[in-house]
């Protein structure tokens, strides 16, 4: 336990240092992800459900920790840290998604600044907190084991950009997607395969202040899809880790 | 603990698609000496580093490190702190942060533990190899000296047993390949380290090792327990003809478009057989003997 917060004191240290260093990436991205989720939460209450708005505020959150642990083993590959890193005391998985956590807490400032835009200018929502609390770490145990799954890709196919592009995509028009409008039916059978789809009817049905979290069996499916994400993507990353060592892939560009 | 065999490698097959690296390669390597493993471009050197640090399985055979077979991930993460590979000083380092912030984080990540516990050994090792004028600016400004130096100064950070460098001269001007040279010594007489070390450099490899090996015909071969600083004949030649097959058995540097040096022990009796020929078939134009 110590040695990981050793690790992740470290990492915070030199990602501190990487977002003093390039004071302009910084703030435009900063700028842009707000602006850029301001006009889809003005476009969904154009022509959506209020409910719709609330899940939008996770996607930085989500977006950085399925992208982190991938780009982090990118990145070293490209500065040429790959070797360094992989002989070092810890796994690259583990130096993967604790720096895919702190890019998640940094970039937590875009889903802060949505949040009080939504609240201010939007809708004014009581939230509660135990079930948003829940709905919270299931999230990051989602997005960091999807994170998972595209780093073992990273490691065999070694450019998963595109890939990554498509599961954005995809996570976005499942964070918007009117699901309690749905039949329970249709919302179990969509809960049961996309990853984020179980949390975002926790989200909008605490928006509607319906069900909370007593729907076992929604509850149920969260929790399983959420298990199934986990073993999936081990298998992957351990799957694609042994093929690169067996074809020297390891550490290639 | 002393480890009497530090690398077993036994029965080694390792193919990357269609070539063949090594066939039933074999190498024994003990403890507490400079090892110097040689071979040309592609014959396997650096797969041999890959093999011995995890990032590549054998196809077939077994390796062993500090008396445990490497086999699954826990077995390597197990012998990590043990083992430290100095790669190209070019990359290999984090360029975008200075050389203190990349020492601080190499040492945690190469120990688990936080900076308080690594910044007096961090300070020690900066004053011994004098980079205290730069060691705060960012790597991006530093020469390929001062990255070698940080480089090794990072490589050093785990008190690691074994020391792998890949071509460690690339680069280096004299007064850091004279530095890099008497640390090499001091690391192993000292510190009681061992020293696996890669080059092109025939001469660099004859004085500085203890034991060489040669990688041919896809198996790693001892060549000699070899006297430090034994002597070696340097010869500077013109190649006339194609200069991918005059003298290529040998360890050779091209110093200016065509013209060679390549040096041998001063008994190598087939290496003046082949001068003979070459210079008799007008395939080079011998320059200089030393």
């Amino acid at each position: 336990m110590n040695k990981n917060i050793n690790l992740f004191r470290a990492e915070l240290r030199r990602g501190m240092t990487l977002l003093k260093a390039y004071p302009l990436d910084t703030i435009n991205n900063l700028i842009s992800f707000t602006v850029v989720s301001v006009l889809i939460i003005i476009g969904i209450n154009k022509i959506g459900e209020p409910q719709q708005i609330f899940s939008v505020f996770l996607f930085p959150i989500i977006m950085t920790l399925i992208s982190g642990p991938s780009s982090s083993i990118r990145s070293d590959i490209e500065i040429g840290v790959f070797e360094q890193v992989y002989t070092s005391k810890y796994t690259i998985l583990s130096v993967g998604v604790i720096r895919s956590i702190i890019n998640a807490i940094f970039s937590s400032a875009n889903s802060i600044l949505i949040f009080v835009i939504v609240q201010l200018f939007f809708y004014n929502t009581k939230w509660k907190i135990v079930e948003l609390l829940f709905v919270f770490v299931i999230t990051v145990l989602t997005s960091i084991s999807l994170g998972v799954f595209l780093a073992g890709l990273t490691i065999k196919f070694r450019k998963t950009e595109t890939l990554l592009n498509l599961i954005n995509i995809m996570v976005l028009i499942e964070l918007i997607v009117p699901f309690t409008a749905m039949s329970s039916n249709i919302i179990y059978i969509v809960s049961a395969i996309l990853p984020f789809s179980g949390i975002i009817v926790c989200i909008q049905n605490i928006y509607n202040e319906i069900a909370n979290l007593n729907e076992i069996y929604l509850f149920l499916t969260t929790i399983g899809n959420l298990f199934i994400i986990i073993v999936f993507s081990n298998f992957v990353f351990n799957k694609c880790m042994k093929c690169a060592k067996i074809k020297g892939d390891l550490g290639n560009y | 603990m002393a480890y009497e065999k530090l690398i077993v490698c036994s029965n080694i097959f390792k193919k990357f698609g269609k070539v063949e690296i090594f066939e039933n390669m074999n190498i024994t390597i003990e403890s507490n000496q400079i090892i110097g493993l040689i071979g040309e471009n592609g014959s396997g050197k650096t797969s041999f580093i890959k093999l011995i640090s995890g990032m590549l399985l054998p196809d077939q055979g077994n390796i062993y490190l500090f008396d445990k077979e490497i086999k699954r991930e826990k077995d390597i993460i197990a012998l990590k702190d043990k083992i430290s590979i100095l790669g190209d000083a070019n990359r290999s380092l984090y360029w975008n942060l200075s050389g203190m912030d990349n020492l601080i984080y190499f040492w945690t990540v190469k120990t688990g533990l936080n900076k308080k516990a690594g910044l007096m050994l961090i300070n020690e090792l900066v004053d011994k190899f004098n980079m205290g004028s730069f060691i705060n600016k960012k790597v991006e400004s530093y020469s390929k000296g001062m990255k070698q130096r940080l480089l090794l100064v990072v490589a050093l950070l785990g008190h690691p047993k074994l020391l792998v460098m890949d071509e460690p001269l690339n680069g280096l001007d004299y007064e850091n390949t004279v530095i890099l040279k008497n640390y090499i010594n001091e690391f192993v007489n000292k510190e009681n380290g061992t020293v696996l070390l890669t080059s092109h450099n025939s001469r660099f490899i004859d004085e500085v090792c203890d034991t060489k090996f040669v990688i041919k015909n896809k198996r790693i071969e001892k060549i000699s327990n070899v006297e430090r600083g034994e002597r070696v004949i340097v010869v500077y030649y013109k190649c006339l003809k194609n200069k991918d097959s005059c003298l290529n058995k040998y360890i050779r540097e091209e110093r200016e478009e065509n013209i060679f040096r390549v040096e041998t022990y001063i008994n190598d009796k087939d290496f003046y057989k082949e001068l003979s020929w070459q210079i008799d078939n007008d395939n080079i134009e011998l320059l200089e003997i030393i």
